[in-house]
């Protein structure tokens, strides 16, 4: 095979990479929007919680998790929380990829912040499946 | 004679039958109604609405009692901060009704327990009279006791701005919601909150 034949196929790899790229940039950002929209779309309800450690308060994080605690992602990237206990948590929520990142005050009385990561295993209109990655204990839980 | 009769007859049988034909197409102009989830969305003119409304307070409420000044006020008293809702102002050229989210805003803080609210000025002169009323008609184990009353820790206040941008059919509007929560005694602000709505409406 000639030198210049190997160029021009490289060439056109190239520019089929170059124009493969920004559509499958601009197909992420769809999916992105698409995933928030759903997630802003309505106010969530915990059905199902299970962890894999329970600690002596069954408490998650020093936050109680359990069915009937609510959960509002809203469009400009601040979510609230509140659970049985009226305990409240409030800050900005961030989507990274499978991932949603909640970055909230610490509970107590310094101005900390922290955050919690879980991993979205199911997201659709009347669902939202969450598997919590940090800070341990994990587990998972289901919103509807 | 019997002509003039006749078509006399004959303008009455019409005017019978347009009155019929108009009472029946009246009824068949139907009027839909429905009942609604009221959590449901539904934008018509693209101005404030009642989703707007729970959205801000909810959001607010949240991040009002989830902040350290409650747990900073609670520590250094040992017991649940007392607030009262001051004035919210609405500064955008639309009627907004801010009593629609304070009152919800005022729903969630007597709820969680975590703060006692006291009424605000308007339904406290009513109070005052009926305890005033008292003092002369009541008996006296049942008469309520007049400067007994809980004075408040912090005021919430707050405003309501809109920014419109428009060109042709197309007009974005930007609501801003801001609350702020000042402590009655030393005149800090002790958490603000914003909450912003950004619309897009194509006429």
């Amino acid at each position: 095979m000639k030198t210049s034949q190997i160029f021009s196929k490289i060439l056109a790899l190239l520019v089929l990479l170059a124009l493969l790229f920004p559509t499958n940039t601009q197909a992420q950002e769809r999916n992105k929007r698409q995933q928030e929209s759903l997630l802003s779309a309505r106010k969530w309800t915990i059905v199902t919680v299970k962890r894999k450690k329970l600690g002596k308060l069954k408490k998650m994080d020093g936050f109680r998790l359990e069915v009937g605690n609510e959960f509002s992602l809203g469009i400009d990237h601040k979510f609230g929380y509140k659970n049985n206990d009226y305990e409240y948590m409030s800050g900005k929520w961030i989507l990274n990829g499978k991932e949603l990142l909640l970055v909230h005050d610490a509970r107590d009385a310094t101005n900390r912040l922290e955050n919690t990561i879980y991993k979205i295993k199911k997201l659709s209109k009347s669902e939202l499946y969450l598997k919590r990655i940090s800070p341990s204990p994990k587990g998972k839980i289901v919103f509807k | 004679m019997y002509k003039i009769n006749e078509n006399k007859m004959t303008s009455k049988l019409n005017l019978v039958v347009i009155l019929l034909i108009a009472g029946l197409l009246g009824s068949c102009a139907t009027r839909k109604v429905m009942r609604l989830d009221p959590n449901e969305q539904i934008d018509l003119s693209g101005r404030w609405n009642d989703v707007d409304s729970k959205q801000v307070a909810e959001q607010m409420s949240r991040d009002v009692l989830s902040k350290p000044w409650l747990i900073r006020f609670e520590g250094n008293n040992e017991r649940p901060p007392v607030v009262i809702i001051g004035i919210i102002i609405n500064r955008t050229s639309e009627h907004i009704e801010a009593e629609t989210f304070v009152k919800d805003v005022e729903i969630e803080f007597i709820n969680s327990g975590k703060v006692r609210v006291v009424a605000s000025d308007l339904f406290r002169e009513k109070l005052r009279e009926e305890k005033q009323q008292q003092q002369l008609n009541a008996t006296v184990e049942s008469q309520k006791r007049i400067a007994a009353e809980l004075g408040a820790d912090f005021m919430l206040f707050g405003t309501i701005n809109s920014t419109i941008d428009e060109l042709k059919k197309e007009r974005v509007v930007n609501y801003k919601i801001n609350l702020e929560l000042i402590n009655l005694e030393s005149t800090e602000k002790v958490w603000i909150g914003d909450k912003e709505i950004k619309k897009f409406i194509k006429n």
